[in-house]
């Protein structure tokens, strides 16, 4: 077996060390004695998603999330074919991208502000139950009607959106948190890919995977920041 | 009115500088009595020089300040640590008579980005100088699009002074006299672009990608696109760096740095342009900064044992600061620990975001002779996260105290660099030298 991950614009929408979240999925997969590629993709380039499983993308500067959008804004087919088999991951505000106002992929609208909403989240997935962390820095905030992603469970800050600002349609997964949101919660990395993994060999032995690290920084940093939130 | 107001912020000053509080008060109270008072100040023959950007301000500005005042002028400075619009103020008010007569030769500011507006607004600045614009406390700051935004907004009829390697720079070329510098020594120049996660990595132009002849460091460098945007020729260059000495050669003078880095060279070379368009000459003004000693603040190093200890206070939030502190580390071949730490990820204000940590091209310390790399403090375990994505996870070792930490790097015998936010160097440097904790 062989994944493939396509980083879209990964020069170019490379806000908040984002880039980082496909460091976490290539290494997730060599783990589990997986040959995995990671094609990254820059603004300009031509892209066939024929043979890949997994496409990401990261935040960016307004100008260049236009800039990135007018450059694909023939692709909403291809997309909207793209993730009813295969991954779609997305970060930040490389959610107006595939919202209402641009490739119109997903029914949300991406409401643009006069300022930035800083906000950290302990928030969950209803699948997973595990706590999880997600940061905010953007200003937009999303209006969506497809189903919630992931569930908020608290934040300390005013700004804390409680409708959890991430959605999911088919197999597209978008979050407005940013930063290396895949490698800070292991736990969903960890389902991401193994859905990836069986969905294309369906009786694939999953690995455990030694995530110490990882699970290490997230209860240091829950229990040093938010000791008492349950 | 303004006269009373400034009569009673005076005031204010001399009791706070007594009390050793309140530096920026008078300033701040100024603003709510009277929102237009800037405007009551009268310059006459006072020049007045900002330095403003994401790294390097307050190198810069005191740099100007300190040649200026040792030329024999009268110099304005805000030197209290506030870089915000009522730090001007106060520097104003304790630098004028009570009409509001500015007694000094000059004023130099350091200034906030976010608040050159209100100062462009307000003030008729003679030479601005915009260090550089990159990823910076992306909490407060957001991104540099919106930093760059609002400096554009505020720029006003003022001549800026500008480093010609950075392509950032250039979006502010527009309607500004701008004058350049650059460097020019081939030794600190390569081909292959090491930096994984440029600030721009586009023509701003025309959005293809740059090209580059060379690079300095991260998108620095001579670059160039198809549609014409490209490298300016610069007023000044530095021909010859040499970290080991501490000098620069601009022409044929010789000018001291503060420490081993690049972003000290730029400083310097902002401060030297800035000064030589002031009116001084350049033989001159390498007299002066040849009395400029090593700012301890930022760099020290020191002999223990037999072995070196260098401690770097590292902005964090700031990408370009660390990748900067990289490439220092970088000049040493020889088997080394580093040690990075900090007891808070910013006093500012309450956010742990550490997604800057992922900006920084700690894939450059694989090729480096590294032992170990200490993670120290409360987000150890998200530094060695960090390290492990960096293809380091073998050299981890995690503290969460500074104090065990500096006992176990008492016992190797390698060269030490510790890459530490401000909070950490004093401690750090107190417990390394230690005698007593073997």
């Amino acid at each position: 077996m062989k994944i493939k991950i396509l980083h879209l614009f990964y020069d170019f929408l490379n806000l908040y060390g984002e880039s980082a979240n496909t460091l976490a999925f290539v290494d997730y997969f060599k783990k589990q004695g997986i040959e995995c590629e990671l094609i990254k993709h820059s603004l300009g380039e031509d892209f066939n998603l024929d043979d890949i499983d997994i496409v990401y993308i990261g935040s960016g500067e307004n100008k260049k999330i236009i800039q990135a959008f007018k450059s694909i804004s023939d692709k909403k087919l291809v997309f909207e074919n793209f993730i009813k088999s295969k991954h779609l991951l997305i970060t930040g505000n490389a959610i107006r991208i595939f919202s209402k106002e641009m490739l119109n992929i997903c029914d949300t609208e991406v409401k643009l502000l006069d300022r930035h909403k800083v906000y950290e989240s302990i928030i969950t997935h209803l699948e997973i139950k595990e706590d999880m962390i997600a940061f905010y820095n953007n200003d937009c905030e999303l209006n969506t009607n497809e189903k919630p992603l992931f569930k908020h469970l608290f934040s300390k800050n005013k700004d804390a959106n409680l409708k959890c600002e991430s959605f999911y349609k088919n197999n597209l997964f978008a979050t407005l948190s940013i930063g290396p949101f895949y490698i800070r919660n292991y736990c969903f990395l960890k389902y991401v890919c193994d859905r990836v993994i069986l969905s294309k060999e369906s009786d694939f032995v999953i690995k455990e995977v030694d995530f110490n690290f990882e699970k290490n920084a997230l209860k240091t940093f829950i229990s040093n920041y938010y000791p008492n939130y349950k | 009115m303004n006269t009373i107001i400034i009569f009673i912020c005076k005031i204010i000053a001399l009791i706070g500088k007594k009390l050793k509080r309140g530096s920026t008060l008078p300033g701040f109270l100024a603003l709510k009595f009277n929102p237009n008072i800037f405007k009551h100040f009268k310059l006459n023959d006072t020049k007045v020089i900002v330095v403003t950007g994401s790294n390097g301000k307050g190198s810069t500005s005191s740099l100007i300040c300190d040649c200026l005042r040792k030329f024999g002028y009268s110099v304005g400075y805000n030197d209290s640590g506030s870089n915000l619009s009522f730090a001007i103020l106060t520097t104003m008010i304790l630098n004028s008579k009570i009409t509001g007569q500015i007694k000094t030769n000059y004023l130099v500011f350091e200034l906030d980005e976010r608040y050159s507006p209100i100062v462009f607004k307000n003030l008729k600045v003679d030479f601005t100088v915009i260090t550089n614009i990159t990823r910076d406390q992306p909490p407060r700051q957001g991104n540099p699009e919106i930093v760059s935004e609002i400096i554009k907004k505020g720029l006003n009829n003022t001549q800026l002074i500008l480093n010609a390697d950075d392509p950032m720079l250039q979006q502010f070329t527009d309607k500004n006299i701008v004058h350049f510098y650059d460097i020019k020594d081939d030794k600190q120049f390569y081909t292959k672009n090491i930096y994984d996660k440029p600030n721009i990595a586009y023509c701003p132009n025309c959005y293809k990608k740059l090209k580059n002849d060379y690079y300095i460091f991260e998108q620095h460098g001579k670059y160039h696109c198809k549609c014409g945007f490209s490298k300016p020729e610069a007023e000044l260059s530095a021909n010859y760096i040499d970290y080991d000495r501490l000098v620069i050669m601009v022409e044929n003078f010789k000018f001291n740095l503060a420490y081993p880095s690049l972003f000290d060279v730029n400083n310097t070379m902002a401060a030297i342009l800035c000064l030589k368009l002031l009116g001084f000459e350049l033989d001159k003004i390498s007299y002066i900064m040849n009395f400029r000693t090593t700012d301890n603040k930022i760099f020290s190093s020191y002999r223990l044992n037999n072995k070196f200890i260098y401690t770097i206070n590292n902005k964090n939030e700031n990408s370009a600061s660390f990748n900067q502190s990289l490439l220092l580390v970088n000049r040493d071949k020889k088997e080394k620990i580093i040690v990075i730490g900090w007891k808070e990820i910013s006093r500012r204000y309450e956010f742990n975001d550490i997604s800057w940590l992922y900006d920084i091209d700690f894939e450059i310390l694989k090729e480096l002779n590294v032992k170990h790399i200490y993670c120290v403090g409360i987000e150890r375990y998200d530094i060695a996260l960090r390290m492990k994505f960096a293809g380091l996870e073998d050299k981890v070792k995690i503290y969460e105290d500074l104090k065990c930490a500096c006992i176990d790097l008492k016992k190797d015998t390698c060269n030490i660099y510790a890459i530490l936010n401000f909070d950490f160097v004093e401690d750090f440097n107190n417990y390394i030298r230690r005698e007593d904790e073997n």
